[in-house]
């Protein structure tokens, strides 16, 4: 018997849709008639082992084992706009929401929504800079200073205190405090425009144990085709991704190929839904064998394209 | 996650439809019968109800519900009115008959010893890595790998070993 036998025959143990629908029924409201009888005495004996079992002393101890507190990153308030006015030549319309630290680029999540860090002690973590360099304004003026690729500089609260976001590593992700409210920005490049190694990304972010599901999408985002919720394949998911080879820069043919492919719907979404309630966005297109994490292209491994070719074919 | 006190009849059937395959088969790979299984499983859920406990995470949730069925399972195979109980009507071991198609094939996993049906299911089906397991189930981690090869090596399976994880 081979791993595939085992799953497959794994899946086919049930339940049944009516098996799935009765029990729920009986769950909810539990007066329903009983799926067996017990002998009168014997009907004593059930809710005492019920009993029993929730004064198990254990249990809790048990859970408080099982996980390490990934409390919840909630947005609260909905994205301001950036006021471009850019020479369109420039950087008109694509300019997003990101701000330079380290010598890495950091996206705002969720297009730069405030969240709700109270509780957070924030504060407490230690001021790494104040972002005082406005890219946007440099890019109007001609890029003359520099700012796109200086440390603290911005394109989106400007004048806001960067901090480290507690139980976050820094290097992948950071809080930016203006006017009483929190933002959250995420690692998505290099401010020299280099691309991050994989490997390290991967590893930054720590999918392996944030990464709840991986959803297989089409390149809108709008249709989920396939999902991988399974520990073991969001650790092969993870370790393949992270032997992705950084392509520092995409050939004129390459970007042909991209914009076709992503016409012709051959270019699709991984979504990683991470237990804290946020989610990572990678775009792949399985024919070129590309990947974009962030403003970074990478070329997908061999392995990663022989394991899962069959599971994105069957979602075309 | 939730607030227990507010745990309502829509929250339990949302948190039922996240679980209650797992629990199920978890429940089935213990018991092997369905009727017990959908038992097993009601009841995991049914505990829900009534605990207190709040969850971290869909993870944290899982995992009582996968140690409250399998407690339950336990329970069950223990005591000695599971032997007394009377048995179905008719009627329903027919509907069953119809509904649950079994393939013959999961009797080979189903004929394996207890202990190494749900380190299997658990490691295979669910992903959980070994380390896992063990914290689980409240077994040494070494016995989980003992029982994984065992269980592998019984059942003839040419896949890899929880070296995987």
């Amino acid at each position: 018997m081979t791993e595939k036998e085992l799953i497959d025959r794994l899946a086919r143990m049930g339940p049944t849709d009516k098996q799935t629908d009765r029990m729920l029924e009986r769950i909810l409201n539990p007066a329903a008639k009983p799926r067996f009888a017990l002998k009168p005495s014997y009907r004593i004996a059930l809710p005492t082992l019920v009993i029993l079992l929730l004064s198990l002393y254990w249990l809790p101890a048990l859970q408080q084992k099982q996980n390490k507190e990934i409390p919840q990153l909630t947005s609260v308030v909905a994205p301001f706009a950036v006021e471009f006015g850019l020479p369109r030549a420039i950087h008109a319309g694509t300019l997003g929401k990101f701000l330079n630290y380290n010598g890495s680029r950091y996206t705002f999540l969720e297009d730069g929504a405030a969240y709700d860090l109270s509780g957070w002690k924030v504060e407490e973590q230690g001021v790494l800079g104040t972002l005082q360099y406005d890219i946007a304004a440099d890019i109007q003026n001609g890029g003359t200073k520099g700012y796109s690729s200086r440390d603290l500089a911005t394109t989106y609260m400007n004048g806001g205190t960067i901090y480290a976001l507690p139980g976050y590593a820094p290097a992948f992700r950071l809080a930016v405090s203006y006017e009483g409210r929190y933002y959250i920005a995420e690692l998505s490049g290099k401010t020299d425009d280099g691309v991050i190694d994989a490997k390290e990304f991967v590893s930054l972010a720590d999918l392996s144990r944030m990464t709840m599901r991986i959803e297989w999408l089409d390149h809108q985002g709008t249709t989920v085709m396939q999902v991988w919720d399974a520990k073991k394949d969001i650790r092969k998911w993870s370790n393949l991704i992270a032997e992705s080879i950084p392509i520092e820069k995409l050939t004129d043919e390459q970007y042909e190929r991209l914009a076709k492919a992503r016409s012709s719907d051959r270019s699709f979404q991984a979504r990683w839904v991470l237990r804290d309630g946020t989610s990572i966005v990678m775009y792949l297109v399985p024919d070129l064998s590309l990947l974009t994490i962030g403003n970074g292209n990478y070329e997908l491994s061999k392995t990663f394209l022989e394991m899962y070719s069959k599971e994105i074919l069957l979602t075309d | 996650m939730e607030d227990p006190l507010q745990r309502t009849g829509k929250d339990i059937a949302q948190i039922y439809r996240r679980h209650a395959h797992t629990v199920y088969k978890v429940s089935f790979m213990l018991l092997r019968n369905v009727v017990d299984a959908e038992e097993a499983t009601q009841t995991a859920f049914l505990k829900l109800m009534q605990s207190d406990m709040t969850f971290r995470d869909n993870e944290h949730e899982k995992a009582w519900l996968i140690v409250t069925a399998r407690n339950h399972c336990r329970n069950m195979l223990k005591h000695w009115w599971r032997r007394m109980r009377t048995t179905l009507e008719e009627a329903d071991q027919r509907l069953l008959a119809e509904e649950i198609r079994h393939d013959e094939t999961l009797g080979e996993v189903l004929a394996l010893p207890a202990k190494y049906r749900l380190p299997l299911y658990l490691f295979y089906y669910e992903g959980y890595s070994t380390k896992e397991i063990a914290e689980l189930l409240s077994i040494k981690e070494a016995t989980i790998r003992t029982q994984l090869h065992t269980g592998r090596k019984l059942l003839k399976l040419q896949i890899g070993g929880e070296g995987d994880d």
